[in-house]
């Protein structure tokens, strides 16, 4: 093909193009941007799940054999830790190899978690009267909940102190 | 005297794997005792293709060292430190910028992965890079030994395989079929895809479907971008992400495609420009990085991704039978310098060239 042939046929489909009703595409970015959104780093979430792995690593590779007793079930107890032996020289070595790299992954997921308490950078600053400081994200919220429960004891300590002053007589001056 | 292979993951079907052990055999033919260690080696690849680099033996001044270099890994140190001659098969590397927004993990691999090139230029004695945009980028990171160009060794015998029967049953239709195949990664620009093809649809033939036949994590962000844009397009029902398959799956989407599609806007060589060329299939590709090289002034080269032409492009291939057997003729030629024998007879003559200290 030479080029002088592909740039005529690229006019050829550039004038058909004209033609049609072309009318636009959504563009890729606002959706890319959406999905990017949904997938935001959840801490809660991020911290129940080093949970889990850290109790859940060290995967067993046998299981304990039960049975319903009685002579058969006393076959299949001997029956079943026949295979389980003769089984073990296969699912040992992958169960080791998989639990080596389940303590790699949790320990660096552990380091990675550690990481991020010692270096998060938080925007969010508390406001409380004359004390004014910036916390951890989740400290934030924490901070931010007690203040609602301390505006809201507030409330109703006054609300209280009227109906004392009320049965005692006397004017409160707030 | 030994000639050893370092690669960071060794994968069946992966086309850097493939150009190793390619590369291997020719090695033992030409009389050298070769293997290929691998950081990372995945079933159902053996020892007798690739063995851990843990087992790598001591190498001495006479030996040589081929490292194939496409990411960043601690293997690069490994290789910088070794006491013999140092080869490397440049493959490139997908620059960071493609992961920003979507892998972070990725993107600052990749931001050391060009370090890593950088500061390995002292220690490397020749090198062979895939296409000319690879030597290219090779010589801007600072490469002064002697390179060539040397496309990737294709084993073109390995793609004579029986077709899958159900793909077959499934997708034998009248409906025109429209090609990628390659990772689902953001360099690749399959969103480019997705628009072209959702014109086409709308615009010129609903009577078609797209097949992405390729590798990607189910839960990974870009993955879930393309498909919920797929379903923001409406083509979602007409776009078949096949995930990971068989090379044998791989070879029936080819026997099935009418067209191929290629919008990537970075490429070091692109096997599946070739693997096209080899299926007689037509190819549309955007014209970027080492697209125009590989296809060598065939196919149908864009240099405009406007989804609305591209979709132009498609429909005009598939009803102009005379430009479309052109194509292919052209494709077919172009093919030839790309055979087994040809890369073959290249890389032994560099290998000879380079251990006889004329390069």
């Amino acid at each position: 093909m030479s080029k002088i042939e592909i740039e005529t046929i690229m006019e050829q489909i550039r004038a058909e193009a004209k033609t049609k009703d072309f009318t636009g595409l959504p563009g890729f970015d606002e959706v890319a941007q959406a999905e990017w959104e949904t997938s935001g780093f959840n801490k809660i979430k991020y911290n129940e799940n080093i949970y889990d792995i850290n109790q859940t690593w060290n995967v067993q590779p046998e299981l304990p054999i039960s049975s319903r007793g009685g002579f058969l079930g006393k076959i299949m107890t001997a029956f079943k830790k026949t295979m389980r032996k003769c089984m073990r020289f296969y699912i040992m070595p992958i169960v080791i190899a998989q639990n080596g790299f389940n303590a790699r992954v949790v320990t660096n997921l552990n380091m990675l978690n550690t990481y991020l308490e010692e270096h998060t950078v938080d925007e969010h600053s508390v406001d409380y009267g004359d004390l004014k400081y910036t916390v951890k994200n989740e400290l934030a919220k924490e901070v931010n909940a007690l203040q609602a429960e301390n505006e809201q004891l507030k409330q109703e300590l006054a609300a209280l102190s009227a109906r004392v002053a009320v049965l005692d007589g006397k004017t409160v001056s707030q | 005297m030994r000639i050893i292979q370092l690669i960071s993951t060794i994968a069946y079907g992966d086309a850097v794997s493939n150009d190793a052990i390619a590369m291997r055999d020719v090695l033992i033919q030409m009389g050298f005792y070769s293997r290929i260690y691998g950081e990372h080696i995945l079933p159902p690849l053996k020892r007798s293709d690739a063995i851990p680099l843990a087992e790598m033996p001591q190498l001495k001044a006479d030996d040589v060292a081929i490292y194939h270099l496409s990411t960043g890994t601690p293997l690069t140190h490994t290789f910088a430190n070794l006491p013999c001659r140092k080869v490397v098969v440049y493959h490139n590397t997908t620059p960071p910028r493609y992961f920003y927004k979507n892998n972070a993990v990725l993107y600052a691999v990749q931001k050391e992965s060009l370090q890593q090139i950088k500061a390995l230029a002292p220690y490397v004695d020749y090198c062979m890079a895939d296409s000319a945009f690879n030597r290219d980028d090779l010589r801007a990171m600072g490469y002064t030994c002697p390179i060539d160009v040397l496309p990737i060794l294709i084993p073109f015998a390995d793609y004579a395989q029986d077709f899958t029967p159900h793909l077959l049953q499934k997708y034998s239709d009248t409906t025109i079929n429209v090609l990628y195949t390659g990772r689902i990664a953001s360099n690749k620009k399959v969103e480019d895809i997705l628009a072209s093809f959702a014109c086409y649809q709308k615009y010129y033939n609903a009577n078609s479907r797209l097949f992405l036949a390729g590798n990607y994590a189910p839960g990974e962000l870009y993955f879930r971008q393309l498909t919920a844009y797929a379903k923001k397009l409406g083509i979602a029902e007409q776009v078949v992400f096949t995930g990971s398959v068989p090379f044998r799956d791989i070879v029936t989407y080819y026997h099935l495609a009418d067209v191929y599609l290629c919008m990537s806007e970075h490429e070091g060589f692109c096997v599946p420009l070739v693997e096209a060329m080899y299926f007689a299939v037509p190819i549309i590709a955007y014209a970027s990085t080492a697209v125009p090289q590989t296809l060598g002034g065939t196919g149908l080269l864009l240099q405009d991704k406007n989804p609305m032409l591209v979709a132009g492009a498609i429909d005009r291939l598939m009803r102009d039978t005379a430009l479309r057997t052109e194509i292919v003729q052209a494709q077919n030629v172009r093919l030839q310098d790309f055979s087994y024998e040809t890369i073959r007879a290249q890389f032994m003559e560099n290998m000879n060239a380079f251990l006889e200290g004329k390069k």
